[in-house]
């Protein structure tokens, strides 16, 4: 009874938003338009870059994390590319000043929520391509958050088709 | 701070409604992107920046290896440090001192750090406000009036005080003070009790507190000890009380005399209660009894012993009878607590700060350890000297014509006259007011308050208003910051900067735990470390030459080399840079074998007194006891909430600042009723709780209450018992006096 | 201790109950299956199964309350001043019980006392939006964001070991930098309580599974934030149906008891008596 409630409110609430404003969000104001498909084009001693070089928390962390600064420059501190990007230079300007030079994380879970990507990737042996898509073909940085991963019904459909917990707990704090 | 209003259940639906609308259709209608920090659903998620998050990646977490700096203990700590913000302290598990312990002083460190209310940068004051000002001209305006006293041949001018508790900044501002040439260098570590190390140094010759071997100990007898509630080693002697009790299979028996429930009395086995001050007389009775029941074998031989005969003399008198008489303990408790301690040897009779906090500290302190050696504790392992850490001293300072002359002058605190003092506070405001034109002129306090912490405050208030300009290094906005400072130029907080810090005296071995900086500044401050050695480069010969290095970690650096040079303990790479790196890594340095100066001959007291209480009998019958409470420390931890929190009494409750007293001496008082004590040099006016578990007679309050500043959390909580102490040093040590003072209660409406 | 037929018999009812009332919230409890979580005759080591509990040993503990300090910095336990607290407002996990002695004359004892995990815990029949519930290991854990702030499990609850947050907590200035990014904040109107660390748990149950190897005892023993600063080593985890475990040892102690017993909630939180000799 009470469910119903909620959801007779929330649509009203949902309606009343949505009618409200169309206007699409403006993008988050990354510091510089990222390209991953370059990037995971980019062929070092050991073959190319992976997904996990520049997040390495995918397989043992909760958090797939994006690199520091430095970790950019390995590569930055010399121009790359042919011709190089426009807008490379502010990488090193930024590490030659020290900062700031912050990432915008667009999809982030909420605070109730808890997601590991070592347990989906370590341990349920998940491609980063299952979540997120195929990433590798992005040009540019995403300009909203990713629904698809921000939606409790398809973890429950997944969870619940590959018979991992459902528990509460098991996502939420 | 909050206020308590009508539980938002209407606000909490609509946010379950709008979450269930889901974060995308949300974001559609925001009118801009809305940073990460503005999402409601989690706090801990979205912080702002901070500087040297960029050196992490998100969500990137390392851990730090550190000394704690909360209390005077050292240590070791680990700090998790999640891009760039520290958001854990735990204790280091491979720490020989604290093995993985540690205290609320220690947890409570991030509220320090991330005190809302911290100094952001230099200030000065400026027609009576503080204004900031850039660090050049605030250093570049003390060095050009230090400069000046020094060539108006008047070094002796510059009055320097440093309460650091653990670490090398006592030994580089002590350096400083030689080197430009002032006597008046004042020791205001509270944490090395002055009178513990007097009665050390008067008895085995060593100034410095003892180390007790409770590992061996079967019995331990405290007299009036405060072991876990107020030490500078109350995680050691923490996990000391749980050893005893359930770490062998025979278990250690621990009896306490003390006045009141405290948490000594609470984890004794026994607790045996005894007037305030009076437990020196329990020594010297319990040495008479086992003189006189054991001659043949508690015998104190002169080639162990100095004073015999005279300690003899001395315990005569006190008979079960008179030591009842003197100390409420019944006469039959005495000699049960005699042959216990005799029976169950190896036995351990200890005395700390809250023991000695009386008019007789030295004599009760000198009997306690007279009491070991009739016991036989200093030649058993009981108990002994400290060990002493093999550091590098620093190359002899020179001193030139001006210092030397400024070094002969007569010290402003009058030290010298009390036999064993190194300094002394508690003679410093009248001494100052009497100087006249050989008044100090500059003051740099460094890890001090005295504008709150000190006996009667109002009165050293006064006293640093004489002086032209006083510097404070504090980080916080404390009553000397607020109140008197002309200058202030504000030190990192402990996780901020670099640190040798030698371990308490506690284990049998030297420990010194290096300090790592955790995290990048918080804010425009600078390591005071630092700030003295750009002080002496720009001073010029001959003080830079004393101070030379570029910097305050270089300089810890080069006394780390005697460590190196000892080739022993646990880090024994060759070359100075492998061994820094390991011992960094590694966080400690511990030595492999006990180093403890031995004890060749152990001299034994020939006087005892009673404490004396000060004002009038008749009008002021109860004697105050102020008390350092649990997780008070040094009484910097005001501004850090979770400190108040603490509740180790049975009817204490959060956020309560009340006096204790048995209800047999607060006729007509009411349990919870405000009362107004009276002393002969102040009143106070606070709720009181009468409590069973008191000694008659006698009022406790704690310290740390009645802050007028230190920022939010402390500001306006609790009253300051300091303005009822009476003023003045204990007359044979020149240490500070709490214990000492009668009082009278008023009701609340007196004024 | 109750009865255990009785109890299981009035357990299988309140189920069926809140089966029925609450319809397909309970089938995550459901699945969550009742039942390991009884301190029942212990089986073979199974961590997939645990039961966590704690024994809190008072003949090593000193009432030094580094425990209480510690969880409020491991869960952004919220501070409240003076005020709230004389109100009633103060926020705790983890506090210190004083029990009046059962002697007169003789001392009060104190006690660390956080949440007791009852595997029968009256605050989970109570709530009426399955906000709170027990988990498959035992914990009586909590939904922050599923709490509607109607505080019967605060009413139920006979320990008093849930707090409600009066308003939305407040971190001012420079404080938000410390909270600790595993744990959630609490918003205002919700109730709040001990997890047993249950962040802790899942990422050492993560590592360990990415390591590919079972937990090991060694590191549940300290592993909540409160038993990993007492410097007396008085409190101990682990999983109560691994007999080999330590705290399952020391739960044998003939010096245990539980709080209010008599009530038949079988707290995972065991205590050992204080010894005075």
């Amino acid at each position: 009874m009470r469910r119903a409630a909620l959801l007779a409110v929330t649509a009203l609430l949902a309606g009343v938003v949505l009618v409200g404003c169309r206007r699409p969000s403006p993008p988050p104001p990354q510091p510089l338009p990222f390209d991953h498909s370059i990037h995971v084009r980019v062929e070092l001693d050991q073959g190319t870059l992976q997904c996990t070089s520049c997040h390495p928390g995918a397989e043992r962390g909760a958090h797939a994390g994006l690199p520091a600064l430095a970790y950019c420059l390995r590569c930055h501190m010399r121009p790359q590319g042919d011709p190089p990007s426009p807008r490379e230079h502010l990488v090193r300007e930024a590490g030659a000043r020290g900062g700031p030079f912050r990432w915008i994380q667009v999809t982030r879970e909420p605070g109730h929520v808890y997601f590991s990507h070592a347990a989906h990737v370590s341990l349920a042996k998940l491609t980063c391509k299952d979540c997120h898509g195929d990433v590798t073909s992005w040009q540019a940085a995403p300009k909203a958050p990713n629904q698809r991963l921000l939606s409790m019904d398809r973890c429950l459909a997944c969870h619940r088709a590959r018979g991992a917990p459902t528990h509460c707990n098991t996502c939420h704090q | 701070m909050s206020r308590p209003r009508t539980p938002p259940l209407s606000r909490r639906q609509a946010l379950a409604a709008l979450g269930a609308l889901g974060a995308g259709s949300a974001a559609a209608c925001r009118k801009g992107w809305r940073p990460p920090e503005e999402d409601p659903t989690s706090i801990a998620l979205a912080k702002p920046y901070v500087a040297g998050a960029e050196a992490y990646g998100t969500r990137e977490e390392r851990w730090f290896r550190s000394a704690c700096g909360q209390c005077a203990a050292g240590c070791g700590i680990r700090v998790r440090v999640v891009e760039g913000r520290a958001v854990r302290i735990e204790g280091d598990r491979d720490n020989p001192l604290n093995q993985g312990g540690i205290g609320p002083r220690g947890l409570s460190g991030l509220q320090a750090v991330y005190d809302a209310d911290r100094l952001t940068g230099p200030m000065k004051r400026i027609d009576g406000a503080l204004t900031p000002i850039s660090w050049d001209d605030a250093l570049g305006e003390l060095a050009a009036s230090l400069a000046a006293l020094r060539e108006r041949g008047e070094p002796d001018r510059l009055l320097v005080w440093t309460g650091h508790e653990r670490g090398l900044m006592y030994d580089l501002l002590e350096r400083f003070s030689l080197a430009f040439g002032t006597p008046n260098f004042v020791d205001g570590r509270a944490g090395r009790s002055a009178v513990m190390t007097q009665a050390m140094a008067a008895t085995t010759g060593v100034a410095e507190v003892p180390v007790y071997g409770w590992a061996h100990a079967r019995y331990v007898l405290s007299l009036e000890a405060a072991l876990i509630e107020d030490s500078c080693q109350s995680v050691y002697f923490t996990r000391v009380a749980a050893q005893l009790r359930r770490g062998a299979a025979e278990r250690t028996r621990l009896v306490h005399a003390g006045a009141s429930l405290d948490l000594c009395a609470y984890n004794a086995d026994e607790w045996v209660r005894i007037r305030p001050g009076t437990s020196g007389a329990l020594a010297l009775g319990l040495a008479r009894h086992l003189m006189e029941a054991h001659p043949e074998e508690a015998t104190l031989p002169p080639s162990l012993v100095d004073g015999a005969d005279g300690f003899r003399a001395l315990v005569g008198p006190y008979t079960p009878d008179r030591v009842a008489e003197l100390t409420g303990v019944e006469p039959r408790a005495v000699t049960r607590i005699a042959e216990e301690l005799w029976a169950q040897r190896p036995a351990l009779v200890f005395v700390d700060e809250r023991s000695l906090a009386f008019t007789n500290g030295l004599d009760t302190a000198r009997a306690a350890l007279a009491l070991n050696a009739v016991l036989g504790g200093f030649w058993q392992g009981g108990i002994g000297n400290a060990p002493a850490l093999p550091l590098r001293d620093w190359p002899e300072v020179s001193v030139d014509a001006v210092a030397t002359a400024g070094l002969a002058r007569a010290r402003l605190d009058g030290a010298e006259r009390f036999a064993r003092a190194r300094s002394v506070h508690e003679t410093l405001p009248e001494a100052i007011e009497a100087a006249g034109d050989r008044a100090p002129a500059i003051a740099l306090l460094h890890h001090a308050n005295p504008a709150y912490a000190r006996q009667q405050p109002a009165r050293w208030r006064r006293a640093l208003d004489a002086i032209d300009l006083v510097v404070s290094f504090s980080p916080f906005l404390d009553e000397t910051v607020a109140e008197v400072a002309d200058l202030v130029l504000p030190d990192h907080t402990y996780l901020e900067r670099w640190e040798a810090v030698e371990a308490a005296p506690a284990l049998d071995r030297a420990v010194l735990t290096v300090r790592t900086p955790a995290i990048a500044p918080l804010h425009d401050t600078r390591a005071t470390g630092d700030v003295v050695l750009d002080l002496a480069r720009r001073l010029g010969a001959p003080v830079a030459d004393a101070l030379p290095w570029r910097s305050y970690r270089v300089a810890i650096e080069a006394r780390l080399e005697g460590l190196r040079d000892v080739r022993r303990g646990n880090i024994r790479a060759i070359s100075r840079h492998d061994f820094l790196a390991e011992l960094l890594e590694v966080g400690h340095w511990v030595d492999d074998e006990p180093a403890n100066p031995p004890v060749s001959k152990v001299v034994l007291p020939d006087r005892y007194e009673v404490p004396a209480w000060y004002g009038d009998a008749a009008r002021f019958p109860l004697g105050l006891l102020p008390y350092r409470p649990l997780g008070y420390a040094e009484g910097s931890g005001a501004n850090q909430p979770w400190l108040r929190l603490l509740r180790p009494r049975p009817d204490a409750q959060a956020w309560t600042f009340a006096a204790r007293v048995h209800p047999e001496s607060a006729p007509g008082v009411e349990d919870g009723e405000e009362i107004t004590l009276h002393s002969e040099w102040g009143s106070i006016r606070i709720p009181v709780v009468l409590d069973e578990w008191i000694e008659p007679g006698f009022v406790a309050i704690p310290l740390g209450g009645g802050h007028t500043a230190s920022g939010r959390w402390a500001r306006g909580f609790g009253v300051n018992v300091l303005d009822l102490v009476r003023p003045g040093p204990a007359a044979d040590t020149g240490a500070d006096l709490l214990c000492a003072t009668r009082v009278r209660i008023g009701h609340g409406g007196e004024s | 201790m109750s009865d255990p037929k009785r109890r299981s018999l009035l357990k299988a009812g309140v189920a069926a109950l809140g089966a029925a009332v609450l319809g397909k919230q309970t089938e995550d409890r459901a699945e969550a299956g009742h039942g390991h979580h009884r301190s029942g005759p212990p089986g073979k080591a199974d961590h997939a199964h645990p039961r966590w509990g704690m024994v809190i040993d008072l003949d090593r503990c000193t009432l030094c309350s580094s425990c209480t300090t510690a969880c409020r910095q491991e869960n952004n336990v919220p501070s409240v001043g003076p005020d709230d607290d004389h109100r009633g407002a103060l926020i705790e996990w983890i506090g210190i019980l004083w029990q009046e002695p059962e002697q007169p004359g003789a001392l009060p004892t104190g006690m660390p006392f956080p949440c007791q995990h009852c595997a029968d815990a009256p605050c989970v029949k109570v709530c009426p939006v399955g906000a709170t519930f027990k988990s498959p290991d035992g914990i009586t854990m909590q939904i922050w964001d599923r709490c509607i702030g109607c505080r019967y499990c605060m009413v139920a609850c006979p320990y008093g070991r849930r707090s409600f947050n009066w308003e939305e907590p407040e971190w001012s200035g420079t404080q938000v930098q410390m909270l600790n990014p595993d744990v959630a904040t609490r918003p205002g109107g919700v109730v709040e309580k001990c997890t047993f660390c249950h962040h802790r748990i899942r990422r050492l149950r993560e590592d360990a599974a990415v390591e590919g190897r079972e937990l090991r005892d060694e590191e549940l023993q300290r592993l909540p934030a409160c038993a990993a600063a007492c410097p007396a080593e008085a409190i101990t985890f682990g999983d109560l149906h691994d007999p080999e475990s330590k705290v399952a040892t020391q739960a044998r102690d003939p010096r245990r008891f539980q709080l209010l017993d008599y009530l038949g909630t079988d707290p995972s939180v065991i205590y050992l008596k204080r010894d005075r000799r």
